[in-house]
């Protein structure tokens, strides 16, 4: 999945794996909308918004969410 | 903490306020100690005579994901746990109202009971959060609530005239945990098992029996064994378990709040800056070199007091004391001990006030963001970046900011790789010897060619951290999954309570855990110097004075050096000078090198001893090591490669005894801080060794 600055996706669930675990109980729940806010510097790190909430997510952390546009 | 105390304990979410609030309960009187077998610690302290508070590890959940969050499950799940509390205080911020209930459910299903301590009330004031107080009771019946403000000081009396009652709160009724099918199996088994009393205790304890302090291997082998038996899917199951609780709790809330916390302009505008993909590393790198300026810039003055006025004690208590050993060991040995400990606190005190700033208004979260990757690269984490900037001050400080590191291989090869930087203690040896390699002259009519050589120096340490820390982490296999996943929390202005109370325990620990080690190396250094087998320190002397018996005046320097020669510690530099001699040194560099292993910086003193003179004076001692002749090849001693070839040591080797002591304080064993020593120390002498035969 391509994740363009700027774009914001629907969390439509979460993968079973241990990362889901964890971003489920930071706040990160389906039915939230996430927006790429922007890319770090030397990449596959996203700054992200969740609800009220920033977040740092590495690209294989943002691949445990089932995405949708 | 005496067992008798009521205890209290602090849980909540990483950034809900939790330390602040901690500080304003306990303020200086607080301990950090070393929770037994792991390496991150609990912080107690007292608010009053017997009543103990425990700041326990931020967790967003009970279902713990690295260590310092099993440091949480475990000390609530096991009440025969020292720091199992009578109480929990559970602290929320109210801007992140809806996350921060989720840990507190379990809670109240543990049947903790815990008051809740809804903080940052000062944001509502401001009208960016409303919560409905009465609503919220009604909607969680039984909830005792506190409202504080840990910025502004409201409410903190009120909490601690509550504290002070020691009476349990009140009973929640509100409870979520509704067990089915193979859970009510699970929670059957343990709780004939093991005598669980609580359902939630039970499934938790299931859950995570791999992590368990008070179940032993026969208990782990015997749970795991049902659980494979019984298809126990824990991963799932907590998955669903904590989606079921935010379905409970969140549209309950919902009714209560509203929350426009997010449409601070100011954070998301400072962020389009500070985490912007060019500004944002040219900035970092600004503001580093801003601290190290700083550091040097503010730190020298202090230093010189220090320095001054320790050597003007050792002098007036040399003359007032009769002329007795104890004059020797006082004026030569504890003085000079107690100021290299001393002389470090300026320093120490400036970069933790400087890096606790940058953390309390919420940069630091920011630059792990910026260099997660590359720092993933290497096997450690964007966490480390902290760390590896404290480093350049004194490892010291930087290891013990580890603990922020959830994931342990990555916090122990951030430890292990630390000591690399070049720390502060190497810059007199620096200067002394980079005249020996290239003259004071000016490159492309800008730089300073000694300049480029120093930061050639720095260059080698950072590339040998990373290069170290990739081929351990290549090495090394990692028990748990590595990850970022964290929060980035608005910006705020610094409380300063908070940042003076950390650099105050900083400095404090750096003296009482680095200040033994180096007090009592540097009384065994006066011993090892101060005398010799036999009759040999007398000969000396009377070898000394006969040399010199042209002139009418003593001189004390010649005498000092030719008993430095027969002392133990010569006797060592002659002892181990075949080991050294193919980096090109001999014997006499042979003790300074043998003393530097206390502290890098003793150096310059031992070398000042060894060439008798009376200062360590820069230019006079230069001087004087242009003039020592190599006897077997007749050019000067101090050659470019034996220059380069010591400063190569003094980069790469582990010469802190006091960095060693911490590392066996953070990561609980021997171990580490012996292979790091000898690790480090094999290094230096290979590449010592290569750059001398090679010029």
């Amino acid at each position: 999945m391509v994740f363009t600055t700027g774009t914001e996706f629907v969390i439509e669930g979460l993968k079973e794996s241990k990362i889901s675990a964890k971003l489920i109980a930071m706040g990160i729940l389906p039915g939230s909308k996430i927006r790429i806010i922007r890319k770090a510097p030397f990449g596959k790190v996203y700054f992200v918004q969740v609800d009220q909430s920033r977040y740092a997510l590495r690209e294989e952390e943002l691949n445990s969410i089932v995405l949708s546009k | 903490m005496s067992d008798a105390n009521y205890k209290i304990a602090l849980v909540g979410n990483p950034n809900c306020g939790k330390s602040s609030l901690f500080n304003k309960l306990t303020g200086l009187n607080q301990r950090t100690g070393n929770y037994p077998g792991v390496t991150v610690t609990v912080d107690t302290g007292k608010v009053s005579n017997d009543i103990d508070c425990i700041d326990l590890p931020g967790a967003y959940s009970l279902h713990a994901t690295s260590d310092d969050e099993y440091i949480l499950t475990n000390i609530l799940l096991d009440k025969s746990d020292p720091h199992h509390p009578d109480q929990i205080l559970y602290i929320i911020d109210i801007t992140q109202l809806e996350k921060h209930f989720l840990l507190l459910t379990q809670l109240i299903d543990l049947d903790f009971n815990p008051i809740v301590v809804l903080n940052m009330i000062d944001e509502m004031e401001k009208g960016k959060v409303s919560i409905d107080i009465d609503k919220l009771e009604k909607q969680f019946p039984g909830l005792e609530i506190i409202l504080v403000s840990t910025r502004s000081g409201q409410g903190i009396q009120s909490l601690r005239d509550r504290i002070l009652l020691k009476k349990p709160a009140t009973n929640s009724a509100y409870k979520i945990f509704n067990p089915e099918g193979v859970e009510q199996e699970a929670i059957a088994y343990m709780r004939k098992t093991f005598n669980y009393n609580n359902d939630y205790q039970a499934i938790l304890c299931m859950h995570h029996s791999d992590r368990l302090v008070h179940h032993d291997t026969q208990e782990k082998h015997v749970v795991g064994h049902w659980k494979k038996e019984h298809h126990f899917n824990s991963l799932r199951l907590q998955i669903d378990e904590t989606l079921a609780r935010f379905d409970e709790f969140a549209p309950r809330l919902k009714k209560t709040y509203s929350n426009r916390s997010l449409e601070d302009s100011f954070t998301n505008k400072a962020d389009k800056i500070f985490t912007h993909r060019i500004w944002g590393p040219i900035i970092f790198v600004l503001a580093m070199i801003f601290v190290f300026q700083a550091i040097f810039a503010w730190a020298t003055f202090p230093m010189d007091l220090i320095e001054n006025g320790f050597s003007g004690l050792s002098s007036w208590i040399g003359e007032i004391m009769p002329n007795h050993w104890t004059n020797d060991l006082i004026t030569k040995g504890i003085i000079p001990g107690l100021a290299g400990v001393l002389i470090f606190i300026p320093q120490i005190a400036i970069l933790f006030f400087l890096i606790t700033l940058l953390e309390e208004v919420g940069y630091m979260s920011r630059a792990v963001y910026l260099f997660d990757r590359v720092m993933q690269k290497v096997g450690l984490n964007g966490r480390s970046i902290v760390a590896l900037i404290s480093s350049g001050a004194c490892a010291i400080p930087a290891i013990m900011s580890t603990r922020s590191i959830s994931n342990s291989k990555e916090r122990l090869l951030t430890i292990l790789v630390s000591p690399f930087i070049s720390c502060s203690a190497r810059i007199p040896v620096y200067a002394i010897l980079v005249a020996f390699v290239v003259p004071s002259i000016s490159v492309f009519g800008i730089f300073n060619a000694q300049g480029l050589v120093f930061l050639g120096l720095y260059m080698i340490g950072i590339v040998m951290a990373m290069l170290v820390a990739w081929i351990l982490h290549k090495t090394f296999k990692s028990k748990g999954k590595s990850h970022l996943m964290m929060e980035l929390p608005g910006y705020k202005i610094p409380n300063f309570n908070n940042v003076f109370l950390r650099v105050y325990h900083s400095v404090k620990s750096f003296v009482l855990e680095a200040g033994k080690i180096i007090l009592i190396i540097s009384i065994i250094l006066w011993f090892l110097s101060s005398y010799g087998p036999g009759e040999s320190m007398q000969n000396a002397r009377d070898q000394a004075l006969i040399e010199m018996n042209a002139s009418d005046t003593p001189d004390e320097n010649l005498i000092a050096s030719k008993e430095l020669e027969a002392s133990y510690a010569g006797r060592i530099g002659k002892f181990i000078e075949p080991a050294i001699e193919p980096l090109g040194y001999d014997w006499k560099i042979g003790i300074a090198l043998f003393t530097s292993f206390a502290a890098r910086e003793v150096f310059v003193g031992t070398m000042a001893t060894i060439y008798s003179l009376g200062s360590d004076d820069e230019l006079t001692m230069r001087q004087r090591m242009r003039n020592e002749i190599n006897p077997i090849t007749g050019n000067p001693r101090y050659d470019v490669p034996t220059a380069l070839s010591l400063l190569i040591f003094y980069v790469l080797a582990m010469q802190c005894m006091s960095t060693l002591a911490v590392v066996k304080k953070e990561t609980g064993t021997w171990k580490w801080p012996i292979i790091q020593f000898f690790g480090m120390t094999a290094l230096a002498y290979l590449g010592a060794f290569t750059i001398y035969q090679l010029f």
